[in-house]
C-alpha cells in the first residue's frame, strides 16, 4: 500500500494539476502541500492542521478523505494520541488507538465510563472511607493518651499554688504529705533546693496528694511541726516564721535570698516558712499581719496599710527601712 | 491536593458546555457522559419538571396546554435562571449516577462577550446545583483546546466556534486570548431564518424542530457539488391545512445567507484586529471551525473563499468545547491561567 503523500502526488499528476493550482483552490501554502506530499508532517503547524489539510487535499482530488486523514492520524499518532486520551487515563482501551478519530471515541468513553463506576469505584471508595475512619480514631486515641499525663502534671503543678498561698497551714492534707514527701526527698537532701520544687511533682509521679511537694520540706524538720512547712531545706533550720494574717495582706517571702512565694493572704490564714540563715518578708499591710519568730510572738511589724520589709535571722529581726514609699513618692 | 484526590473517589469533577442548543457534560476519567438538548419540559400546574433533554426535545412544540417545553438558554446565556438551575441539577445528577458524596468542581464554558450579570447567573445556578467550586472559561479558548490547537505555543491560532446561540471568534496565542469577539448569530438564528423564509415565500409555517432538521439536511453556505432537495411538511398559512412542499438547497442557502454573512463579517473584523505577527501565523495555519454550526455544508469552503485562508474543521465539532473544558479538569494550572472569574 502506498503512503499518503505518494498517493496524493500520483493522483495530482494523473489529473495534471500543479501544486500552485491546488494551493490557490485550498488557500493552503504550496510549501505545506509539498511537505504533505513528502510526508514531512512535522513541517506542518500541528496535528489537526496536518490532518485537515490532507483531508481537504484528498477531497479536492476525489480521493477517500477519511481514509487519508486516518492514515495521517496514524502517522502522527504519538504526539496526537497521548494528550487526546490523557484524561481518560489507563481506562482508555487499546483498540481506540487504532480506530481513527471522531465518533467511536465518544462511545468508547461512555462505555468505559459505565464499566468504570458501576462496580469498580464505590468499593474501594468505601474501603478507603473505613480506613480513614480507623486512622482518625487511632490518632485521636493516641492524642488523648499523650495528653492525659500532661494534664495530670498540670494539675499537680497548679493545685499547690493556692494551697501554699491561701491556706498556709494546710492542716488537713499536711499529715498525709509528710510521710510521703520526705521519702522521696530523703535520698537527695543536699540537692539544690530551688531546682527541686519544680521537679518533684513530676518525678514521684504521685500527682494528687503530693500537692505541697512543690515546697518540699526538709527531711529532718518534716516530722516536727504539725503544720505544713514551707521552706527549702538547706542545712539546719534556724529561722522559722509563722505568719498569721488578721486582715487580707499581700506577702512576699524570700528564704536565704531565694524567692519562695508571694501572694495575698486572706484574713485568719496562717503560714509557716523556714530558712537556714535569713528570711526576708515583705508585707503589703504590715499592721494586718502578726509574725511569730521561732515560737516567739513579735506582733505586727508596723501600722496598718504600710509596706514593710523585714529581715529575720535566728537571733532576731530587723525592719529594713520601708523602701517602697520613697521611690513611689519621688517620681510623683 | 491530597484531599482532592481523595474526594475524587467520591465524586468526579465535571466539565460542562452549557450551550444554547445542547448541553454536554464531561466527567473526569469517564469522558462525555451527557449530550442532550438544553430543553426542559415543565408542568405549569404543578411546577414540576416533566422531562429534560432528549425527552423534552421530543415534546418541543407538541405539548398539551399544561406542559411547556422551555429552552432556558438564549444567545449563549441564561434566560431562565430557575429552569437552568433545574436542568443543570438534572445533568449533574445524571453525570454522577448515584454517588455524589462530595460536591464536584465544575468548569463551565461561557461565551466571551458575556456580561457580569450573565456570568453571575451561570455561576449561581451551578452553585445551586451543588457544585463546590465553579470556574468559568471562555468558550472560544476551550474550543481551541478541544480541537487540539497548539494554543500554548507563541503562535497565532484562530478559532471560530459556531454554537447554538453565539459565534465566538478568537485569536489565541500563548494560552491567552489576543482578540475575541462574540456575535449572537449562530445555529438558532439560522433556524429562525429558515422559518421566516418559508413563511414569507411559501406561506408555510414550520416549527423549530423542522427548521433545524432542514438546516442540517439541506442547509449550506456555498453551492454544493450535487444539489439536494427535501420534502417539508407544515401548515399553510392561507389555507390553514397541512401541506407538503419540496425545496432545494439553493433556497435554503438564500435564507441562511444573512446569518452566514454576519459570521464571516465577524471573522473579517477579527482578522483586521489581529497583530501582524499573528496574522502571519494564521495565514499559514488558517482558521479552525468548531461547534455545531461548523457542520453547515460548505461553510468552510465559503470562509476559505471569502478570506483566502485555509479553513479546517475540528474532528468532533459538537464536542470540542466540552472536550477542551474537560481537558481543564486534569490541568488545573492551565485552568487557573485561562479562568475568567
Amino acid at each position: 500500500m502506498t503512503s499518503v503523500g505518494e498517493t496524493l502526488r500520483r493522483e495530482r499528476l494523473r489529473r495534471n494539476l500543479a501544486l500552485d493550482q491546488i494551493s490557490r483552490e485550498l488557500k493552503i501554502n504550496a510549501k505545506m502541500l509539498e511537505a504533505i506530499e513528502a510526508e514531512e508532517f512535522d513541517k506542518l503547524p500541528g496535528t489537526i492542521f496536518a490532518k485537515n489539510f490532507v483531508r481537504q487535499y484528498a477531497h479536492l482530488l476525489g480521493l477517500d478523505e477519511d481514509e487519508m486523514a486516518a492514515e495521517v492520524q496514524r502517522a502522527l499518532q504519538p504526539p496526537s494520541e497521548i494528550p487526546r486520551f490523557a484524561e481518560s487515563g489507563k481506562a482508555a482501551p487499546v483498540p481506540i488507538q487504532v480506530t481513527p478519530i471522531h465518533l467511536p471515541r465518544v462511545e468508547q468513553w461512555e462505555s468505559t465510563g459505565d464499566r468504570g463506576f458501576s462496580w469498580g469505584s464505590p468499593l474501594p471508595a468505601l474501603a478507603l472511607f473505613v480506613v480513614a475512619m480507623l486512622v482518625c480514631s487511632g490518632v485521636y486515641a493516641w492524642y488523648q493518651r499523650t495528653r492525659h499525663p500532661v494534664l495530670a502534671q498540670n494539675t499537680a503543678v497548679t493545685e499547690p499554688a493556692p494551697g501554699t498561698q491561701s491556706v498556709p497551714p494546710a492542716l488537713p492534707p499536711a499529715p498525709v504529705q509528710q510521710p510521703q514527701v520526705p521519702q522521696s526527698e530523703a535520698s537527695p537532701p543536699a540537692a539544690p533546693p530551688q531546682t527541686q520544687p519544680a521537679h518533684t511533682p513530676a518525678v514521684p509521679g504521685a500527682p494528687a496528694p503530693g500537692t505541697s511537694a512543690q515546697n518540699p520540706p526538709p527531711p529532718r524538720a518534716a516530722a516536727a511541726p504539725p503544720v505544713a512547712p514551707v521552706t527549702a531545706p538547706t542545712g539546719a533550720i534556724t529561722v522559722r516564721v509563722q505568719i498569721t494574717a488578721e486582715e487580707p495582706s499581700w506577702v512576699l517571702v524570700r528564704t536565704d535570698g531565694k524567692f519562695l512565694f508571694s501572694g495575698t493572704m486572706e484574713a485568719n490564714q496562717t503560714r509557716t516558712v523556714e530558712a537556714s540563715k535569713n528570711l526576708e518578708l515583705r508585707l503589703g499591710n504590715a499592721g494586718g499581719v502578726t509574725v511569730v519568730l521561732n515560737g516567739k510572738a513579735i506582733g505586727a511589724m508596723g501600722p496598718k496599710g504600710q509596706v514593710r520589709t523585714v529581715q529575720f535571722t535566728s537571733g532576731g529581726f530587723q525592719i529594713v527601712a520601708a523602701p517602697k514609699p520613697v521611690p513611689l513618692i519621688d517620681p510623683l | 491536593m491530597n484531599f482532592r484526590s481523595l474526594f475524587s473517589l467520591f465524586s468526579s469533577d465535571l466539565a460542562i458546555d452549557l450551550g444554547t442548543a445542547n448541553t454536554l457534560v464531561y466527567a473526569k476519567g469517564k469522558g462525555i457522559v451527557v449530550n442532550e438538548p438544553s430543553i426542559v419540559a415543565i408542568n405549569k400546574n404543578t411546577g414540576e419538571v416533566e422531562a429534560v433533554g432528549k425527552e423534552a426535545k421530543e415534546m418541543l412544540g407538541r405539548t398539551p396546554g399544561n406542559i411547556v417545553a422551555i429552552k432556558p438558554m438564549k444567545d449563549g446565556v441564561i434566560a431562565d435562571f430557575k429552569v437552568t438551575e433545574r436542568m443543570l441539577n438534572y445533568f449533574i445528577q445524571k453525570a454522577h449516577g448515584r454517588k455524589m458524596l462530595v460536591h464536584p468542581r465544575i468548569v463551565i464554558g461561557v461565551p466571551s462577550e458575556i456580561t457580569q450579570v450573565e456570568k453571575r447567573a451561570v455561576m449561581d445556578s451551578a452553585y445551586r446545583a451543588k457544585a463546590s467550586e465553579v470556574h468559568l472559561v471562555e468558550q472560544a479558548m476551550v474550543a481551541a483546546i478541544g480541537a487540539g490547537l497548539p494554543i500554548t505555543e507563541p503562535s497565532g491560532n484562530m478559532v471560530v466556534d459556531i454554537g447554538g446561540g453565539t459565534t465566538d471568534v478568537a485569536v489565541i496565542s500563548l494560552s491567552g486570548i489576543v482578540y475575541s469577539r462574540s456575535v449572537r448569530v449562530a445555529g438558532n438564528e439560522m433556524d429562525d431564518a429558515v422559518m421566516q423564509y418559508l413563511k414569507r415565500k411559501y406561506n408555510l409555517l414550520i416549527g423549530e424542530r423542522t427548521a433545524e432538521a432542514i438546516k442540517i439536511e439541506v442547509g449550506s453556505a456555498f453551492p454544493l457539488d450535487k444539489p439536494l432537495t427535501m420534502e417539508i411538511k407544515g401548515r399553510n398559512l392561507i389555507e390553514g391545512v397541512p401541506r407538503t412542499i419540496t425545496i432545494d438547497d439553493s433556497e435554503i442557502r438564500d435564507s441562511l445567507a444573512e446569518c452566514v454573512a454576519t459570521i464571516i463579517n465577524a471573522i473579517r473584523v477579527a482578522l483586521e484586529r489581529t497583530p501582524p505577527e499573528l496574522s502571519a501565523d494564521i495565514s499559514d495555519r488558517g482558521i479552525v471551525l468548531t461547534g455545531g454550526g461548523a457542520m453547515l455544508k460548505n461553510l468552510d469552503k465559503r470562509i476559505r473563499e471569502e478570506t483566502g485562508l485555509p479553513v479546517s474543521i475540528a474532528d468532533d465539532p459538537l464536542a470540542s468545547v466540552v472536550l477542551g473544558t474537560g481537558r481543564m479538569l486534569s490541568d488545573f494550572r492551565l485552568l487557573r491561567k485561562i479562568s475568567i472569574d
